[in-house]
């Protein structure tokens, strides 16, 4: 016995309420941007994946403030104070006091030292004529426990150049606070970015033109803008669409009925994305919901057509089309499951199963809900015959000759940073702030990898040598990396071995002082510090744990998820590329330099090519399913009319705002899936009430995405304006393309 | 920060005078054309079994705006102040450079230290309290105390004495207690070279 109405609807109700309460019980929101990279395959792109959240001063607050160094200094022990921020870097004040651990506690393990008599006669020398020029208590205490300051000149090895003050051209000082959290956590550098602007204001006032920079900020501020874009082009591209849809079926029945599959589909997307992948990124939800609008267009042809004849019969006639055209558009969309990024295949089954359920409830539930058919037959105008072949030519030469034109146009935007959502001046701001504070080239790295902690610990060991040669020769300004931080064990032994034992060091100590005023007895501390050593267990990274160094070692070494090390080392300046490839190649032959825009270009390139050879397995796939429902020449007619029309609409984009990137890309397969259905329905041969429906479906869709094409974020103004122009060029092509007696099978 | 303040020895060493007032005494030194001088001060140190006695030469250089510290005895260091930087060298060959910001009260006395030199009275006073004392006989002693609470921390009070234009006595009094003294030398123009005369 079929189902009544009644029943159908609240089996229905309880099916979407089940999977959203399925769906949401396993949903954990992610933010981590990572999920939208495609997976690596050179160690290059590895290193540029694996250290996204992790490169050289992500985790850095670049603060510009007046140049006024007494209330810099107020402002940097302020930020010292911050619960969120690890540390502060400035070429103020360091912090007084013995050097952190585990450097302190294990100086003589990190660094070499003279321990014959002669070798500390020669220390305490020096220090005496420092004594000379005037120095302080905390020195002095320094001095005490570390005659030859092997842990000052560690921590000088780790330091930021300070030679220069950083300032900026504008007469800004520039400070770095370092936050606790990753970029990428956004609560907790929404934390960080909030006290540090309260700090600035209880130094500065609140009305200081001070400026914060770093990804943190970005990400921040980006999470606020695009709350409140996406907020409010959202309510005006809805109003849009209800505006079009009141205008054209003049009936505020028809929004609730054109919104049910929307909801059923957004549903179905949602619990599929976390049932097979436990979590949700935040962009996935954003663009699903996007890709998803195609499915507005379902309940549009129904209704154009119930109006006319009822809903029983409309849904005859436009049931296999519908069909044909989800099940295609859910095909290119799932495609996207194959392009080898985890955020992407989210996209792709999140919009596949949005599409596919927004269909399903066109068909199972929308018929029930429709009463008698209520409107005057509609016929679609088809245009003139004589018409048509001028438009194609004018659309086609149009196309041709704007190809032709922007030849020089690259057609794809392989810099990874033109995803960036930051604004280009913002960026461009970040770069003079960094410059100020010689913080490390963000371009190029020297990467080490291996399965072997320890060996990899003995390659850096060489590549610090290399590097110390390449700054010698002018190769590279400055350099940071692990070798200070974390000798090989091989190494640590070998200087544990040398310290002497406490009877042969006091008397070394008295020879070595016997000449000089420095009284013995005072330096007990050093020689306990010395012969603990002996016991100390070699420093490893764990040792760094827990400590204000972590972020340090952190910069240097890392492991990935496969359980290789990587030792990388910072670059200060433009190195000169070719030069140090080559020192590298004869003294560091296991090292290798890291251009990470090039990792990221290839990174894109290899994606982008992959995503489209799986677009094209997906258009043979469509043509076949096509021949199913129409005939052959029909199928092939149709999906000329939509290659063409995403041809013609990536032509202007080009021609408009250069090179394509992935958001156009995004934006053009929902352009394909839209073309796809106009094209079906306009081109069928009993097309009553297709016209009506498809105008419906263009004018909403046109209307919505302009709203979102305004918009100043790249990703939404990319997106927008595609799809915008897209629908429309789709709407002309199936119009002109349409043949009145061609029909289904 | 304790060698600045000896340097403040430049503007108040100078040629009999009968000032009686600060801005008098301080026009004075301004017009002193001596650019160099020789000092000897003793240090007392936890670190060391008996005071040592430092010697060398202070000397200032208007145009560049560097004020350099030689110690020639017992071991040679120099240390050299520039505008924006300080750059500390001893024989080893060791160099350490860093801007003079991070040194915010050396900075403040520089500054007093340049007012002096241009006899600006309220730019010195700007940085620091003054009390300035005259015995009647010559004799005198000038009291400055850093009025920023960060300066005052490191550096309690300096008091300079002297009789005339001449300046004898230097004593240092540091914000943790410590207690410097340097005492002015008459000139000794044979003074032996110092291996660190490649200084900027």
């Amino acid at each position: 016995m079929r189902p009544s109405g009644g029943r159908r609807l609240l089996a229905w109700a309880l099916l979407l309420g089940a999977l959203l309460a399925g769906g949401l019980w396993r949903l954990s929101m992610s933010y981590d941007l990572g999920l939208f990279l495609p997976a690596p395959r050179t160690m290059e792109q590895q290193v540029l994946v694996e250290r996204l959240g992790e490169s050289p001063g992500s985790r850095y607050v670049l603060v510009a403030v007046p140049d006024d160094p007494e209330r810099v200094t107020r402002l940097v022990a302020s930020l010292r104070g911050l619960p969120d921020v690890e540390r502060v870097l400035s070429d103020l004040a360091p912090p007084a006091g013995q050097p952190p651990d585990p450097l302190w506690s294990h100086r003589f393990l990190l660094a070499d030292m003279d321990w014959r008599a002669e070798g500390l006669e020669s220390v305490f020398s020096a220090r005496l004529a420092e004594l000379g020029l005037g120095t302080d208590a905390t020195y002095e205490a320094v001095v005490a426990r570390d005659p030859a300051l092997l842990s000052l000149d560690l921590l000088q090895a780790l330091a930021p150049d300070t030679e220069t003050p950083w300032v900026t051209g504008d007469g800004r000082r520039v400070l770095v606070a370092v936050t606790t959290a990753p970029a990428f956590r956004l609560e907790a550098q929404a934390r960080a970015v909030n006290g540090i602007r309260q700090a600035v204001a209880g130094v500065f006032g609140t009305d200081s033109d001070a400026v914060l920079s770093g990804a943190g900020v970005f990400g921040v501020t980006l999470r606020d803008t695009i709350r409140h874009e996406a907020t409010w082009r959202s309510t005006w591209a809805s109003a849009a669409i209800v505006a079009v849809l009141l205008l054209v079926y003049r009936r505020p029945a028809v929004l609730v009925l054109a919104a049910l599959p929307l909801a059923a589909g957004l549903i179905c997307g949602l619990a599929m994305v976390s049932l097979v992948y436990g979590q949700v990124h935040g962009i996935t939800l954003a663009f699903g919901f996007t890709l998803l609008g195609v499915a507005i267009d379902y309940p549009l042809h129904f209704l154009s057509r119930a109006r006319v004849q009822g809903a029983a019969p409309a849904l005859r006639a436009t049931w296999p089309t519908l069909r044909l055209s989800a099940l295609s558009t859910g095909l290119a969309y799932a495609a996207l499951m194959a392009g080898g990024a985890l955020g992407m295949a989210q996209l792709g089954l999140f919009s596949a199963a949005g599409v596919v359920g927004a269909a399903a409830t066109t068909r199972y539930v929308l018929p029930w809900l429709v009463r008698g058919k209520d409107g005057p037959a509609l016929a679609a105008p088809s245009p003139s015959p004589r018409l048509r072949p001028w438009a194609f030519m004018l659309l086609a030469g149009a196309g041709g000759l704007l190809a032709w034109q922007t030849q020089e146009t690259p057609w794809w935007e392989s810099d990874l940073a033109a995803l960036s959502p930051v604004p280009a001046a913002q960026l461009a701001r970040e770069g003079r702030l960094r410059q100020a504070t010689g913080a490390p080239n963000i371009r190029y790295q020297v990467a080490l990898r291996g399965e072997n902690l320890q060996s990899v610990l003995a390659d850096s060991t060489t590549l610090h040598d290399a590097l110390d040669t390449a700054v010698a020769a002018g190769l590279i300004e400055r350099f940071g990396d692990l070798t200070p931080l974390l000798p090989p064990d091989t190494v640590q032994e070998r200087r544990r071995q040398a310290i002497p034992g406490r009877t042969t060091l006091e008397e070394r100590l008295r020879s070595a002082t016997n000449n000089l005023p420095f009284d013995a007895t005072a330096f007990t501390g050093f020689v306990h510090d010395a012969v603990a050593s002996h016991r100390l267990p070699a420093l490893q990274p764990d040792t760094y744990a827990g400590t204000t160094l972590e972020g340090a070692l952190g910069q240097y070494l890392y492991r990935n998820a496969a359980g290789q090390w990587t030792a990388l080392a910072t670059l200060g300046g433009d190195p000169d590329v070719q030069g140090l490839e080559q020192l590298l190649a004869v003294q560091a032959p296991d090292a290798r330099l890291v251009d990470l825009r090039a990792a990221s270009e290839s990174l894109v390139t290899d994606y982008r090519q992959r995503t489209l050879a799986v677009l094209g397995g997906v258009l043979v796939l469509i043509a076949l399913l096509l021949t199913w429902r129409v005939r052959p020449g029909r199928a092939a007619w149709t999906l000329s009319l939509v290659l063409a029309s995403v041809f013609l609409a990536a032509t202007v984009l080009r021609a408009w705002s250069g090179p394509l990137d992935l958001y156009h890309v995004t934006g053009l397969l929902l352009v394909a899936g839209i073309g796809l259905d106009y094209a079906l329905f306009l081109g069928k041969a009993d097309r009553q009430g297709a016209g009506h429906a498809v105008f419906a479906c263009m004018a909403s869709t046109v209307a919505a995405f302009s709203v979102l094409a305004g918009s100043a974020i790249p990703a939404l103004h990319s997106l927008g304006s595609t799809v915008a122009l897209g629908s429309a060029l789709c709407f002309a092509a199936a119009w002109l393309g349409a043949r009145p007696r061609s029909g289904a099978k | 920060m304790s060698f600045l303040s000896r340097l403040l020895v430049f503007i108040l060493l100078a040629s009999p005078a009968a000032a009686a007032t600060l801005p008098e005494r301080l026009a004075g030194l301004a017009a002193q054309p001596e650019r160099e001088l020789h000092y000897e001060e003793t240090r007392e140190s936890a670190l060391l079994k008996r005071p040592v006695t430092y010697r060398g030469r202070l000397a200032w250089d208007p145009d560049s705006g560097h004020l350099t510290k030689w110690v020639d005895e017992p071991r040679t260091a120099r240390l050299t102040i520039t505008p924006t930087h300080l750059e500390a060298a001893t024989g080893t060959g060791r160099i350490r450079r860093m801007p003079l910001e991070r040194r915010p009260e050396l900075a403040a006395l520089l500054g007093g230290i340049r007012a002096l030199l241009a006899g600006d009275a309220a730019a010195l006073e700007d940085t620091f309290d003054t009390d300035y004392r005259e015995d009647g006989e010559g004799a005198w002693l000038l009291r400055l105390a850093p009025r920023a609470a960060d300066l005052a921390a490191r550096l309690s009070l300096l008091e300079i004495r002297g009789k005339g234009n001449h300046v004898s006595l230097i004593d240092t009094l540091l914000g943790g207690g410590e207690h410097q003294r340097m005492r002015m030398v008459p000139q000794d123009h044979d003074a032996p070279p110092t291996p660190l005369d490649d200084a900027p």
